[in-house]
């Protein structure tokens, strides 16, 4: 042992003679453990592929094929079935009839239930015209206005205007613009980066969505008479719609989520979508989801939030929708009158999903999604992160106050339990397991709290984090 | 580097939806360092066939869970560390002695061996993790579950070493 200790430089030296001697070693692993590696995840990924072919024609119903199509390879590909050319023709001629006597009947009945309220009303069962079903969620109030039996309260200045089927962006902005002050202009505005077809509407459409939303958690609303308990206790279209859309999780999880589920919006998304219900509800998941995701930090989420529904938006909104009935006066109309009789049968018509769309008006930022399920509230988006790291407990309490998920992964992928933890913020981190953050939950590097407080050498936090454990 | 990193991401995430050959892509690129990490802890060549093959099993059957884990090299070898310190904990449980290392011979294998056999466990751990692994203090704390402070010292400590018997060997 020599008496001097080695410099920096030969240290380093050490590294990289190191490296020589290793690149020059023979050793390599038995051939058979990587025949036998390459094999078994040949066979995960077949199954897993497996898995997900069976799974992806599931959500598309296949009747999309056009009908020529179908009849046309029908016809060319079995010979021994004579059965099938007449049975074929006749479906053909079928639609057409369908075609040809029932649309435009259903067409009238449309657009004459949206000219005559009290009669349009016994007409439940009436889909909706063929040009509002692709309008996205954005333009829902008012075109479920025009379709459905509730415009008893319609005013006879909307009424030209909701009854133009071609338009239903342009009924969508009716009936708000009359009155409401929209208070929440600068909301709007910011979802206009969402740049859909239905932008514009999507902008005044929301806008008496606010005040409602004013009524049901502060006292001081502008529109008490427009919006009446019923608009309190069903939360309005614009709320909903943001808290759906920047909140991926499961329906039971969050209240805000369930609200979602029985507003407004949704039963519009339902007549909206009513020809094609699986695929318009995809769409709308799927355009939502692209809009507003931050990839990794959401699907973290969306798996930590462990809840009997799924956890892809799309497939926990549908059940989680059937059930509740949907009114859609309160918000549609001006009128003081909240729900009349008529409404009924409309309601119970089960809409297929609470419809997220990337309208989001409310002000909070995309990369917080568990904050973001906060949505109504001032709470700061990434409050809990931030006074986990501080030890701030009084933030911490706003957080819990909220009901903000404590076991969300924040911006930089950490859980706040552990950059607690990083930050030996013992009192935070005993704050955080006794309000259900999960000590096993590891971060977005797989960084697990008992790891980093192992890193920490903190015994209290370890002390804690046992505790927690059992 | 970084560049590389995210093709770790991108393939295991690629492997996670049912591709093959992504699988095959990172197995050919990190089964030579993870071996050597294994076999100059275990000093066993079986031993480190069959933990490199645990390791591998549990990567392609855990894909699913390590698609949105940041940083794959991280993860593989906290998996090797932990298989690793397991099958150091059956074995001492079953009261076998330590496989010996060479005592002789200039190949570069022999030579390697017999050095790590002179550094203490904890230190060659950190070590080759640094220079295998090629992670950062911070990361090999975490993967070793020791404060960054101690995994430093025990680089340090290593490479001392290490130069020490280089030296002599020189």
């Amino acid at each position: 042992m020599s008496k001097v200790p080695p410099t920096t430089e030969q240290l380093s030296d050490v590294d990289q003679l190191y490296r020589r001697l290793s690149a020059q070693d023979a050793g390599r692993p038995g051939e058979w453990v990587r025949r036998k590696v390459q094999a078994y995840a040949a066979q995960q990924a077949a199954e897993r592929a497996v898995r997900s072919v069976a799974a992806t024609p599931a959500a598309p119903p296949t009747p999309s094929r056009p009908a020529p199509v179908a009849a046309a390879e029908v016809l060319a590909a079995p010979a021994g079935k004579p059965w099938v050319i007449p049975a074929v023709i006749g479906a053909v001629v079928a639609m057409a009839a369908v075609g040809w006597f029932v649309v435009p009947a259903m067409l009238s009945s449309g657009s004459s239930a949206s000219k005559s309220a009290p009669v349009a009303a016994p007409q439940p069962d009436s889909p909706p015209p063929v040009a509002q079903a692709p309008a996205p969620a954005a333009a829902e109030p008012a075109a479920s206005q025009a379709t459905e039996p509730a415009p008893a309260e319609v005013s006879p200045a909307q009424t030209p205007v909701t009854s133009e089927p071609p338009s239903p962006t342009a009924t969508a902005a009716a009936p708000p613009a009359q009155h409401a002050p929209a208070p929440s202009a600068p909301a709007s505005s910011s979802s206009a980066g969402t740049a859909t077809p239905a932008t514009n509407s999507t902008a005044v459409a929301h806008t008496p969505a606010t005040p409602a939303n004013t009524v049901a958690q502060a006292p001081s609303a502008s529109h008490p008479s427009a919006h009446t308990p019923a608009a309190a206790a069903n939360p309005p279209p614009g709320s909903a719609v943001a808290q759906a859309s920047s909140s991926p999780a499961p329906a039971g999880t969050h209240a805000t989520a369930a609200a979602a589920s029985r507003t407004p919006a949704s039963a519009g998304q339902a007549h909206a979508a009513a020809p094609t219900p699986a695929p318009a509800a995809h769409a709308a998941a799927a355009t939502t989801q692209a809009a507003t995701q931050p990839a990794v930090a959401k699907a973290r989420v969306a798996r930590q939030n462990a809840a009997p529904a799924a956890s892809e938006p799309t497939a926990s909104a549908s059940p989680a929708a059937a059930p509740h009935p949907t009114p859609v006066a309160p918000e549609a109309a001006p009128a003081p009158k909240p729900a009349s009789p008529v409404e009924t049968p409309v309601a119970s018509t089960p809409p297929p999903a609470p419809a997220p769309t990337p309208a989001a008006t409310q002000p909070v930022p995309a990369p917080a999604p568990a904050a973001a399920a906060t949505a109504g509230s001032s709470y700061p988006s990434d409050g809990l992160w931030t006074a986990a790291k501080t030890g701030d407990m009084s933030g911490l309490q706003g957080a819990f106050d909220n009901h903000v998920d404590v076991n969300a992964v924040g911006p930089e992928g950490e859980t706040a339990l552990i950059l607690a933890i990083q930050h030996d913020r013992v009192e935070a981190v005993r704050a955080l397991l006794a309000h259900g953050a999960n000590p096993n939950t590891p971060d977005a590097r797989g960084l697990t709290p008992i790891r980093a407080a192992r890193v920490r050498n903190n015994y209290n936090v370890l002390q804690a984090l046992q505790k927690a454990g059992r | 580097m970084n560049t590389t990193e995210e093709n770790d991401e991108i393939l295991i995430g690629r492997y996670a939806r049912g591709d093959a050959a992504a699988f095959d892509a990172l197995y050919r690129r990190h089964e030579l360092r993870v071996w050597r990490y294994l076999e100059r802890s275990v000093s066993d060549q079986d031993t480190s066939d069959e933990l490199l093959q645990d390791v591998w099993l549990a990567l392609a059957r855990n894909a699913v869970s390590l698609e949105s884990v940041t940083r794959f090299r991280t993860r593989l070898f906290t998996l090797a560390h932990d298989r690793m310190v397991q099958a150091r904990r059956e074995r001492a449980a079953k009261g076998a002695p330590a496989p010996s290392r060479p005592a002789n011979g200039d190949e570069p294998a022999v030579v390697l061996s017999r050095a790590m056999g002179q550094l203490a466990g904890e230190e060659r751990d950190a070590y080759l993790l640094h220079v295998e692994g090629q992670l950062s203090i911070g990361e090999i704390a975490e993967i070793t579950e020791s404060p960054i402070d101690t995994v430093d010292s025990r680089l340090r400590m290593a490479r001392s070493k290490l130069h020490e018997i280089f030296s002599e060997k020189s």
